[in-house]
């Protein structure tokens, strides 16, 4: 890491960090004016998408309700054998994602039940060959794999964001593993910079193609070129774990890996900014930029803010790709504050560039 | 606000009163932090060693990662083993060194800036006694460790030991917790609480290096270490949701007891400030009473010993840094009082 040594952030930089910081508020305020009295926001019965509540209520400050919804999901979500279940859970997809993000914040909330208390089911998910997760849960309550197939597993949910909550843990072991998949399937991909696959197969220990015949385009792949409805937070959430992991395991190998991934993100049509999925984006390039240095990361994660103020609704959430519910605005607004406090943190980091 | 109708009867404006109190303490803190990251006069040594943790606990963001980047640049060292390790000359303070890195971990931990955590946990349970579970109080000139562990310390290290999910070192924590305590012979009324790594036990008033600072008595109304009870019973408190094991709940109540059962004379002093932890968090985790309202009792007494510019008095004023000290601490026990009154709607 290379260290800066001019005083203070520039005036262009600090006037952007301040609209963002306002952003970040109007979307805590929004969010709080949500908060049930027994600890729970919004209507819980719509399922757990408030995963990320305990994560993004720690880092803005709002400890009230960081501890308050904690305890309410302790109480009506966790079960006897630690896991994330019961009529409130809902969703059978993206389970091990949602579940690992809620580590990742309870372990800065210091509520240890719903963190280290819970990795362990998580840890069960790994496939043991190639160190991802699978991330679906079947209907009746089974992990064997994601997309209701017997062998795909979809590692947009199951690779870097259990990472993160690796690092929230301290397995280092278990980072370390996911961060050599990413690697693996980055050399497996025959045009990195283009397209991506992101569903991987058991039994192959390949990424599953067009030639596979369970391939799926709409969620197996993500497409540069294309104005389309894609996973394109995917080269995004890789770099920041990547950085992450940095941090904790300086080896140049992450940090060549996160760019690798980053560049990716950054690569895509202009058309990515038509979808909330974008957002992600800005997590690599404000990480790297906090660890490199590089105006690139700078520019790309200001633009990325930038994005963040255009998309924010007046009374401070934002749209989902898909809004059913409140639960799906409550979802992404808890996201986007976590988003724009990384982004925030990074441009500080760094004071004077 | 989401503490339920129900508890805000008892808690009532007071939580109201110590968020103010909480964002009081911040608001001078910020106005401390300096353009290039770091907080008040650096020169004074490293007492700022949780402005991390208050600062990621407050929302404070900026603030939390241009700390972590002055302490970046000018504060991380190798050490003699190649370990990474908070140094160099703006260090200055010798004393409390483990418990100082540890609280500095915690904070790091909490905004995900992992070089500056669990990157320096291994320099900090280096200090750690293989045999009790102690952790040395101090560095001395010559790089060694000092033979006396005292209670609050080895908490510290414990509660690092959590964020970084290093819950082996925290249960060795737990275990000296038990030793030390098993060790005491004058029960309820005086506690020990300096273990020595030579003789494998506590120093005791009939120990030639024994001094008044080494032992707690209940009664007295003099400058103690009132820390104890609390901080203990915070560490069992975090240590039990992590391994909820009965024997840790059971200590961490018999430790607030002995907090709780001192001369009301111990609120003269700021030590009494980490009672509040423990009791904060059993309530949060056995929902008794006698918590709640000890808590609430600690809140108070936050509120009402806040100076009127947010700030709070050390025991001991030497510079500006020592008052950063002491309000970094107590907007963080706010915090935790605020989050574990909130838990139980």
């Amino acid at each position: 890491m290379t260290a800066p040594s001019a005083p203070a952030p520039s005036a262009e930089v600090r006037e952007r960090i301040a609209a963002y910081r306002d952003a970040r508020d109007r979307g805590v305020r929004w969010l709080l004016a949500r908060l049930n009295p027994d600890g729970s926001i919004g209507d819980p019965t719509t399922g757990f998408s408030y995963y990320r509540a305990p994560w993004t209520f720690t880092v803005v400050g709002e400890t009230e309700a960081a501890t308050a919804i904690s305890a309410w999901i302790r109480r009506n979500l966790v079960t006897s054998d630690g896991r994330i279940d019961g009529p409130y859970r809902v969703f059978d997809e993206w389970s091990t994602y949602r579940d690992a993000t809620l580590v990742v914040g309870a372990q800065a909330a210091m509520q240890y039940d719903l963190s280290l208390g819970l990795w362990p089911g998580i840890l069960a998910l790994r496939d043991p060959v190639s160190g991802t997760f699978a991330t679906d849960r079947l209907p009746g309550g089974g992990y064997a794999a994601g997309f209701a197939t017997s062998d795909a597993l979809d590692v947009t949910g199951g690779g870097a964001g259990v990472g993160f909550a690796a690092l929230a843990v301290g397995d280092l072991a278990t980072a370390r593993g996911i961060a050599a998949f990413l690697g693996r399937l980055w050399d497996a991909q025959p045009a990195p910079l283009e397209r991506q696959y992101v569903a991987w197969s058991r039994t192959r220990q390949a990424p599953i193609t067009e030639a596979d015949p369970d391939f799926n385009a709409e969620t197996m792949l993500v497409d540069n070129r294309l104005d389309a409805s894609q996973y394109w937070f995917w080269g995004g959430i890789c770099a920041a774990f990547l950085s992450r992991l940095y941090l904790a395991d300086p080896r140049a190998e992450y940090l060549d890996l996160a760019r690798r991934y980053q560049a990716f993100s950054m690569s895509a049509t202009d058309a990515q900014f038509t979808y909330p999925a974008v957002c992600k984006s800005s997590w690599g390039s404000s990480l790297l930029w906090q660890l490199t240095g590089e105006t690139q990361y700078r520019d790309w994660a200001i633009r990325m803010g930038d994005w963040y103020l255009a998309g924010q609704e007046a009374a401070g959430w934002w749209h989902p790709l898909v809004e059913s519910n409140e639960g799906d605005a409550i979802e992404v607004t808890l996201e986007f504050v976590m988003h724009l406090d990384t982004l925030i943190g990074a441009l500080s980091a760094r004071p004077g560039e | 606000m989401v503490v339920q109708q129900a508890q805000r009867s008892i808690v009532g404006d007071r939580l109201d009163a110590y968020l103010a109190a909480r964002r009081r303490g911040t608001d001078w803190l910020l106005a401390r932090l300096n353009a290039d990251g770091s907080l008040g006069d650096a020169a004074e040594g490293w007492k700022y060693y949780r402005a991390l943790w208050t600062f990621g606990a407050t929302g404070e963001v900026v603030a939390a990662h241009r700390v972590a980047g002055f302490i970046r640049r000018n504060l991380v060292v190798t050490d003699a083993a190649g370990r990474p390790s908070i140094g160099g000359p703006l260090r200055r303070v010798l004393t409390d060194w483990a418990y100082r890195d540890a609280t500095h971990i915690v904070g790091a931990q909490m905004i995900e800036a992992y070089d500056l955590g669990s990157g320096l946990l291994p320099s900090v349970l280096a200090d750690m006694d293989p045999v009790s579970g102690s952790v040395a109080n101090d560095h001395l000139e010559d790089g060694s460790l000092s033979d006396i562990g005292d209670i609050p310390y080895a908490c510290g290290v414990g509660f690092a030991a959590l964020a970084c999910g290093d819950v082996a070192s925290a249960r060795r924590i737990a275990g000296f917790l038990r030793l030390i305590y098993d060790a005491q012979t004058e029960l309820p009324d005086s506690f020990y609480c300096f273990w020595s790594r030579a003789r494998q036990r506590p120093i005791l008033r009939t120990d030639p290096e024994f001094q008044l600072r080494m032992v707690v008595d209940n009664a007295v109304d003099r400058p103690q270490r009132w820390t104890i009870g609390g901080i203990s019973a915070g560490f069992l408190c975090r240590l039990y949701l992590a391994d909820p094991r009965p024997e840790y709940l059971d200590l961490a109540r018999s430790y607030q007891a002995f907090s709780m059962a001192a001369t009301d004379a111990q609120f003269k002093y700021p030590a009494v400030c980490k009672s509040s932890w423990g009791s904060s968090l059993l309530w949060m985790v056995t929902g008794d009473e006698v918590y709640r309202d000890w808590t609430l009792r600690m809140g108070d007494w936050y509120v009402d010993t806040q100076l009127l510019d947010g700030s709070w008095h050390p025991l001991v004023e030497e510079t500006e840094a020592d008052v950063i000290e002491v309000t970094l601490e107590f907007v963080m026990h706010l915090d935790t009082l605020i989050g574990a009154l909130a838990a139980r709607p």
